[in-house]
This record gives C-alpha cells, sequence and structure tokens, in this order.
C-alpha cells in the first residue's frame, strides 16, 4: 500500500511538472480577447500558436502541428468555443494538454499576463480592437503584456500591477477616467491623441526606438492574423478606403521603404501608398499545405476578424437655392458611430466643370443623424440659362476628426430651389444646474418667421471631447424661447475645464433642412445647490461672521474702554 | 440614392492549384510500373484530376511517381489584380494590373519576418541542407539544376539557382534567400515568374507554376505562405 502511494504521488508530480511546460498554444474561442491573449503569451514565452477559425478547421490544423512539440497549452473559452472535447482530439494525437478554462476575460487576461513573467505592461480599453492590433509588435519588442481595462474592472488590475511589480506601463487610446485617475501612480507613459492613427504612429516610433526597421506590416487593425503579433515589424495603420496625410509623411520622413500588406482587402489603400512615397509592398494573400504524399490545398490565410462598428454616410438628393446662391448637401449617418467628414465638390454645367467648393473643416455627423451643409456657390448665369446642374463630390469620412480613412465618390444631379430663409436666432446664455445634472441652452427666436433649431455641445471631460447633441429639432415662434436640455453630470473637474463651451446650432424655416449655423464660445455659468443662490447664500454668512466679529470688537473696545475709565 | 463603398475584386484574385509530385499512396517507396517522374519536372504520370481549386484539396488522384518524389509538390495558378473602388455606379479609384505587367509570385515556410530589402541569390545546396535531403536523383541539388534571373522590389537577382518545371514555355522555380547564412527554411523563397499565358506541366494554360520541397515525413506537412509584389 505504501509503495502505490510513493507511486501514485510520484506520478502526480510528474504530471504537475509536465502540464506546466508549454511547447505550444492553441486558442480554442470566438472571442478575439482570448485569441488575442494566447498569441501574445504564446509570443512572449516564444512558443508557436494557432488559432481556431471554425469546427472544420479545428481538425484542419491539427496535422500541422509540430508533434515533436507535445505539451499543449489549449486556452478554451468557456461559453463559445469553436469546438467541443478539442482536449480530447489533441491528446488522441499524441498531445498532452493543459487547458485554460475562459469563464472571465480579466482573470484570462491576468492568469495569463502573470505565466509571462514581465513587468511591463500596456493599458488599452477592449472595446477598441484596433488597438490591440497597435500595439502587439511593440508589446513583443518590449516584452510588455496588454491588460484589458475599464471603470469596471480596474480595481482588480490596478491590485494585478501593485502585487506584480510594475516596471513601465503605458496607457494607450481612449480609457474610461477612473482607469487614468486608478493608475497616476504609476506615472505611465500616455498615447492618447484622438486618432487611432495618430496613436498608431506614436507607438511604432516606441518600437522604432527598440528596433529601428525600415520594413513594416500594414493593416488598418480590424483583424489577427500570425504575422501581426509575431513582433518582427511594427504594424502601420492604413485606411479602409485611403491613406491619411499623417502616414504618407511618416513613412517619407522615418525612410520606410518596405511594407506587407496581410490579405488583400486593403489593396486599394496600399496602392496609393505605394504611389505616394514610392515604397515596394508586398501582399501576404494564402497559404497552402505540402506533404509527402498530399499537395494540399490553397487556402485563405488566418485571420480572425474583430468586431467593430461600420460606417455608413450617404447623401440625399442635393439642390441649389436660388434665393440664397447655396448648394444645399444634406449627408445622413446611417451607422452607429458619430462621424466626420470633409468633402470636396466638382459642380457642371452641361458637363462642363465650373466650380470646385468644399468643407474647409471637418464636419461632424451623429450617429444616425443627418446634417445639412449650405455651400456657397454663385451658379446663377447657368440657372439662367437653363443650363443642367450636376456635381461629383468626393467625401472623407472616419471615427474622428483626424481619422478620415474612408471615402466615397458620387456622381449627382443638382435640382433647383427657392427658398428665401429669414430666421434668425440668438443664444442667451448656457448654464448647468448642479442640482438636476442638466446643461441648458437658452435660444431665442429673433427673426420674423418660426424657426427649428437643433443644437449642439462641444464639452470636455477629463481631457477629452465630448459631444452632445439634440435627437430632434425644436420649434421656436417668432419672438419665442426655446430651451436645449442636455441631461449629463459634470463634476467640479468638468465645471472648470468648460467655463467655455461651444454651441453650435442648426437652424431654420425647413425643419427638413435647416441650413443655417451658428456657433460660438459661450461661458458656462452654474445654477442649483452649488450655484449663484449658494454663492449667494456663503457671501451672506460671511457678511454675517464680519459684522459679529465686527460688534464684538466694538463691545471689547468698551469694556476696555470702561475699565480704563474706572482706573 | 444608397452609396456603399464596394472594392469589386480583391487585388490578386489568385486561382491557385497544387499538384502533387509524390506518390498518393502512404507508403515511401513503393513503386510502380509507369513511367517514373524526373524530378526536374512536375510528375510525368498521367493524372487525372490532379487539381485542386482554391480552398480545396486534392481528391481523386491518380499520380504515379516513385517515392523519391515525395520531396516535392507544386502550386500552379493565375493572377488578375484589379483594384475598383465604387458605390456600384461610380469609380472612386481604379487600378488594374495585367499579367502582362509580369511579377513574382514568391512562397516560403515564412509567416513573417522576410527582409524583402536583402534579398540575394539561394542554392539548391541550401535547400537541400535546410530540409535535410540527401543526396539523390530527387535532392534539390538535382532538381534545380537550372538558373534564373528574378527580379522583386528593386533587387535583381541573377544566376539564381532554379528548378525548369514547366514544358516549352519555361517555368522555372528560382531560389532566393533573405539571409546571406541560412539558418532555417524559413530563410529561402520560392519565386516564380508569371508568364502571362504559358502552358503548365499538364498542357493547361495558367500564368505561373512554382515547386516547392515538402516534409518528407508521412503524416508531416510543410506550410507555406504566399506573396506576390505590388506594382
Amino acid at each position: 500500500m505504501r509503495t502505490i502511494l510513493i507511486i501514485l504521488l510520484l506520478v502526480l508530480s510528474i504530471n504537475a511538472a509536465s502540464a506546466e511546460v508549454v511547447d505550444q498554444v492553441i486558442i480554442n474561442s470566438a472571442n478575439w480577447q482570448d485569441v488575442y491573449l494566447g498569441i501574445l503569451y504564446a509570443e512572449l514565452s516564444e512558443v508557436p500558436s494557432k488559432f481556431i477559425l471554425s469546427e472544420e478547421h479545428s481538425t484542419s490544423i491539427i496535422p500541422l502541428l509540430n508533434n515533436s512539440l507535445t505539451n499543449v497549452y489549449l486556452v478554451e473559452s468557456d461559453r463559445v468555443p469553436y469546438t467541443m472535447y478539442y482536449k480530447s482530439k489533441l491528446e488522441v494525437n499524441g498531445y498532452t494538454v493543459t487547458v485554460l478554462k475562459s469563464t472571465d476575460l480579466t482573470d484570462t487576461n491576468l492568469k495569463l499576463a502573470g505565466m509571462s513573467e514581465v513587468s511591463n505592461f500596456i493599458i488599452i480599453d477592449g472595446s477598441y480592437g484596433y488597438n490591440a492590433v497597435s500595439v502587439a509588435p511593440y508589446a513583443i519588442k518590449s516584452r510588455s503584456f496588454v491588460l484589458f481595462a475599464d471603470k469596471d474592472n480596474i480595481d482588480r488590475i490596478y491590485s494585478f500591477l501593485k502585487t506584480t511589480g510594475t516596471e513601465n506601463l503605458t496607457l494607450y487610446g481612449h480609457l474610461d477616467y477612473e482607469v487614468r485617475q486608478k493608475l497616476e501612480e504609476f506615472t505611465p507613459d500616455v498615447i492618447n491623441t484622438g486618432s487611432k492613427f495618430d496613436d498608431n504612429l506614436a507607438i511604432v516610433e516606441k518600437y522604432m526606438q527598440i528596433e529601428p526597421t525600415q520594413q513594416v506590416l500594414l493593416t488598418n487593425g480590424d483583424s489577427i492574423e500570425s504575422s501581426l503579433m509575431a513582433g518582427d515589424e511594427p504594424v502601420i495603420f492604413i485606411g479602409k478606403n485611403d491613406v491619411l496625410p499623417q502616414v504618407i509623411r511618416y513613412v517619407k520622413d522615418n525612410n520606410v521603404s518596405t511594407g506587407v500588406l496581410v490579405g488583400n482587402e486593403l489593396a486599394g489603400s496600399a496602392k496609393r501608398l505605394k504611389d505616394a512615397t514610392g515604397m515596394f509592398i508586398f501582399i501576404k494573400f494564402a497559404q497552402g499545405n505540402a506533404g509527402a504524399g498530399n499537395a494540399g490545398g490553397i487556402a485563405a490565410l488566418d485571420i480572425f476578424q474583430i468586431p467593430k462598428n461600420e460606417l455608413d454616410l450617404d447623401i440625399l438628393p442635393v439642390n441649389y437655392n436660388i434665393a440664397s446662391n447655396d448648394l444645399e448637401v444634406i449627408y445622413e449617418n446611417k451607422a452607429d458611430v458619430d462621424t466626420y467628414l470633409k468633402s470636396s465638390i466638382a459642380i457642371y454645367a452641361n458637363e462642363e466643370h465650373v466650380a470646385t467648393i468644399g468643407d474647409d473643416d471637418v464636419v461632424f455627423v451623429e450617429s444616425g443623424g443627418s446634417i445639412p451643409i449650405a455651400y456657397p456657390v454663385d451658379l446663377s448665369e447657368y440657372v439662367s440659362t437653363s443650363q443642367n446642374l450636376s456635381m461629383e463630390i468626393t467625401t472623407h469620412f472616419g471615427e474622428a476628426p483626424k481619422s478620415l480613412d474612408h471615402a466615397f465618390r458620387k456622381n449627382m444631379d443638382v435640382g433647383l430651389i427657392e427658398e428665401v430663409d429669414t430666421s434668425a436666432i440668438m443664444v442667451q446664455k448656457v448654464v448647468y444646474n448642479t442640482e438636476e445634472h442638466k446643461l441648458k441652452v437658452l435660444i431665442q427666436n429673433i427673426g420674423d418667421v418660426p424657426v427649428y433649431v437643433k443644437t449642439r455641445i462641444d464639452l470636455t471631460i477629463y481631457g477629452e471631447k465630448k459631444v452632445l447633441i439634440m435627437d430632434m429639432p425644436e420649434l421656436i415662434d417668432v419672438g419665442g424661447e426655446a430651451v436645449a436640455v442636455f441631461i449629463t453630470t459634470l463634476s467640479d473637474t468638468n465645471l472648470e475645464e468648460n467655463r467655455d463651451v461651444l454651441v453650435h446650432i442648426n437652424y431654420g424655416k425647413r425643419d427638413n433642412v435647416m441650413i443655417k449655423v451658428l456657433e460660438g464660445i459661450y461661458p458656462l455659468s452654474t445654477e442649483g445647490k452649488n450655484g449663484p443662490v449658494a454663492g449667494a447664500i456663503v457671501a451672506l454668512t460671511i457678511m454675517v461672521f464680519a459684522i459679529g466679529l465686527t460688534k464684538k470688537y466694538a463691545l471689547w473696545e468698551l469694556i476696555r474702554t470702561e475699565r480704563m475709565n474706572k482706573k | 440614392m444608397k452609396t456603399k463603398i464596394l472594392i469589386l475584386s480583391a487585388l490578386m484574385v489568385i486561382s491557385m492549384f497544387a499538384m502533387a509530385v509524390m506518390p498518393v499512396s502512404a507508403s515511401p517507396g513503393a513503386t510502380t510500373a509507369n513511367e517514373v517522374s524526373s524530378t526536374d519536372a512536375g510528375p510525368t504520370a498521367t493524372a487525372s484530376s490532379a487539381v485542386t481549386t482554391e480552398g480545396g484539396n486534392i481528391t481523386n488522384v491518380d499520380l504515379v511517381a516513385d517515392s523519391y518524389t515525395e520531396r516535392w509538390a507544386g502550386f500552379y495558378g493565375n493572377v488578375t489584380g484589379t483594384i475598383n473602388l465604387t458605390d456600384g455606379t461610380y469609380s472612386l479609384y481604379n487600378w488594374t494590373w495585367t499579367v502582362a505587367d509580369e511579377g513574382e509570385v514568391i512562397a516560403s515556410t515564412a509567416s513573417s519576418g522576410i527582409t524583402w530589402a536583402s534579398l540575394v541569390n539561394g542554392t539548391a545546396t541550401e535547400v537541400d541542407t535546410a530540409w535535410s535531403f540527401s543526396s539523390s536523383s530527387d535532392s534539390a541539388t538535382s532538381t534545380f539544376d537550372s538558373t534564373e534571373s528574378v527580379t522583386i522590389g528593386d533587387q535583381t537577382m541573377t544566376g539564381t539557382d532554379a528548378a525548369d518545371t514547366g514544358a516549352a514555355d519555361g517555368y522555372k522555380t528560382a531560389i532566393v534567400k533573405d539571409n546571406t547564412t541560412v539558418t532555417s527554411k524559413d530563410d529561402l523563397l520560392f519565386v516564380a515568374n508569371i508568364i502571362n499565358g504559358g502552358s503548365t506541366f499538364n498542357s493547361e494554360t495558367h500564368d505561373f507554376e512554382m515547386i516547392v520541397p515538402t516534409n518528407a515525413t508521412i503524416g508531416q506537412t510543410e506550410q507555406y505562405y504566399f506573396y506576390v509584389e505590388l506594382f
């Protein structure tokens, strides 16, 4: 019996020791963060990895595994694995498998970070998958682990960082205020320009400081592929349909001579980059398997798509307003993402190019909303001679003002209308009610016609821009007033950040074409418990106290004088 | 009018096919009564439907060859290049590459890390060493018994070892490397020049054909990644 017990303990200890050895990593999960973290752990551990893309794929990759690397670390989603019983399938093929069941993403994240035995960390918000792709090469090159943090899990992340010991911390991209505040004590490097492209170039620069290179990978950050996670080159973002000027400038200024595009979806943008910079670009477009007695098929690359918000911008029928000499263009944002745009418009009369107009500044269109823009242009001579008006519009758009990486071009006929709009408004004041948590814009109709208004306010919240916009327009009668109310909570810090606010109001007599704009900077006053009334109370209290002190002093003087007189 | 941004044709729509250059039988060393394939060509034995379409697998392969050809596999196919950025009606950007513009298809076991700006001639001996091919009639040295010039990027490599795989149209697979000293298979690249409407080993018309070394161990496969230069 004793002998049996000793043998049993010996076997158990051997198994335990084997389980700790990781020769390769396989990820069986439909959750991109599991895939990302599994690959990152493998790269930092310098072992190969593979991720499963489907039930069928899970079978096809088994022959591709290096069967001399017998200890497999399987990262498997508890809820959304691509295939079931994969551990067993691997064991049947001679592998020893240790499973990390991914039930809670933060747990998985911290587990793998701990196993990597690194002391450098990069903090990103898991809502922005492209940020994960952007930082991956630098993470591997600098031996940093990526931690997904938001206001819900920051306490756990913080505890981990304190317990583990953090040498270098980088905060990348947008992060919740609570995350930034909590991690201040680590004096982190912060990269957050408000543009995913500028952030990306900043992290590329950090990569170059470790290992200068003239070769980069090209992607737009919406997918994971093994080469993007290998750390051999930094990743530069090119846009969906276009390459941004700052990217072209970076490539030229830093003598980047070669780019490798993963997949051919962005070939158009890559071609533009090549034409603009002269760099050589290679496209990695397929994979194939070949073996003794088996010439396998050609397949697309193993690419894991990261969930993202798709942009969807459209233009409604365009009219030239004879009364105002404006080309009225209405942009419609059909996506769930706020969008910024900038257009260039070529106008034709009887197919002859007669004018070019466009946006000087970037235009904001909220998700699900629309915005009319009036472009001043005098086409009266063509209208008077009944020439056929048309236009070719090229619009660049994106999620941020400096990230206009999408584009489209349309040719459209231009209709004619004659609408005189004498509407006029003024902003009386902008006030925040601290008790009701309401931001109010008081607007007065000073014109001679009823007017529709749609109000927008640009705020700064803990250093980041936030836009509030009314869902629906409001009608104000002649001489009347209206209050645009935004329900929002502003802290004392936020009030300090927003002593003055930008107010932008689209207005007009037509509710579907509020073509006029009133925009200005207005001081933000407060009302409510901590507002002017409270201030008056405080002032009164001070006065009462001062009067009390004065009286007390006067009484003391009287007593002193009387004493002296008695003497 | 709903506007959508579409890419109608992905760049380099490449229909590629794989050819078996080795016996279908899983038993190495088996010989057949039919003609033994020569190592400098594709499968010379008759084959019925020994091709795969993209993403598919070879089925009903009817190749015969001797066991020496377990070391090689081939890929062939067509290349087109079109980028058309459009909403379905009007084009934002249009670029077309044709095979007449030439170019190369490059195969490598390297998924990443190829230093494209540092390419130099590779040798058959280096392939034999990397794949542990012993000296034999189907070694790389025996197979890559020709030379070829290839231009990748702004680098031209002349007289690099090459294998003549095709028929009269002269498909060749050239060996190139991105490291002066080859330390692993990943350092070696196999390059096929694109020839418009060439004749492949099976007398079909395709734009390129190439031969690559494989893992000769039964049950093991070599994974290749394919690259093409954007012109």
